[in-house]
């Protein structure tokens, strides 16, 4: 799975290089994302504008990455294509993450 | 992993009528084996004109059910079908699999996961099913002679010509 990261003022963008974050990866996505935000800023942005595709197990693993940073650290979201951003509006998980337009407006927000 | 496993139930050289097809996609599970499947019902459904909405919709839909029959069904690893029925206002499926019968009151019952209060309560799963019933037109479960037969359909949107 190709994840990169790069640290700004107050947040580390994590991007996902994949087109998919499907049944096949999802715990390998999962882990790769414990190691890449164990340590580091508060904030994490996973810049998903690369994915094209998820399904209910890489939802459950963007959820589980969430939850893996505990409760005084925040992931948001950017970048969603229209596929992606239905799958979180249906399973309301739109209510639950920040979700900018793309790493740049994520990054600016936690700049200000 | 056998890239050539997930085949095309009729020769590709004789074109079908613009807004019916009928195609059968087969494959053995395998951590990829939905991708590809996938990856050739797209593919096939690619020039039929449907909107960006139902294509997504469809993706979605067909991944889930493969992904419950390749996690749930078959313990080891076993045959999948999935018969494509493309129709001028819907798109009809059925997957055959020989795997565990499916808890059939996966078929009517839950709605989404609620959203807890604290997100560290979320749920992990539980999405998949919920996802199926929301975005199918029909639904339906027999178990035959050993075999699961899922039925659904999606409704179809199409591009102005």
């Amino acid at each position: 799975m190709q994840i990169s990261t790069q640290d700004h003022a107050g947040c580390r963008v994590v991007t996902v290089d994949d087109a998919r974050i499907d049944a096949a990866v999802a715990i390998a996505f999962k882990d790769r994302m414990r190691e890449l935000t164990d340590a580091g800023p508060i904030h994490i942005v996973l810049d998903l504008s690369a994915v094209d595709f998820i399904d209910s197990s890489g939802l459950g693993a963007i959820v589980a990455a969430m939850k893996q940073l505990g409760g005084g650290r925040k992931l948001a979201l950017a970048g969603l294509s229209d596929n992606v951003e239905k799958v979180f509006r249906l399973t309301r998980m739109d209510t639950v993450f920040a979700i900018h337009s793309s790493a740049d407006a994520a990054v600016q927000a936690h700049a200000a | 992993m056998r890239p050539d496993r997930a085949v095309v139930g009729r020769a590709a050289n004789i074109p079908p009528p613009p807004d019916r097809d009928e195609f059968l996609i087969r494959f053995e599970t395998g951590e990829l084996a939905v991708r590809q499947a996938l990856g050739t019902l797209m593919g096939r459904l690619a020039p039929l004109g449907l909107t960006a909405d139902t294509l997504g919709q469809t993706e979605i839909v067909v991944a889930e059910v493969l992904n419950n029959i390749v996690e749930h069904a078959y313990d080891i690893a076993g045959e999948v079908s999935l018969a494509v029925q493309v129709l001028p206002d819907s798109l009809r499926f059925t997957s055959v699999d020989a795997g565990h019968a499916l808890p059939s009151s996966l078929l009517t019952t839950g709605s989404m996961p609620d959203i807890p209060v604290d997100p560290l309560d979320l749920p992990e799963g539980g999405f998949g099913w919920a996802m199926i019933r929301e975005l199918t037109e029909t639904l339906h479960y027999r178990r035959i002679e050993g075999q699961n037969h899922l039925s659904f359909s999606i409704r179809c949107g199409k591009n102005m010509q």
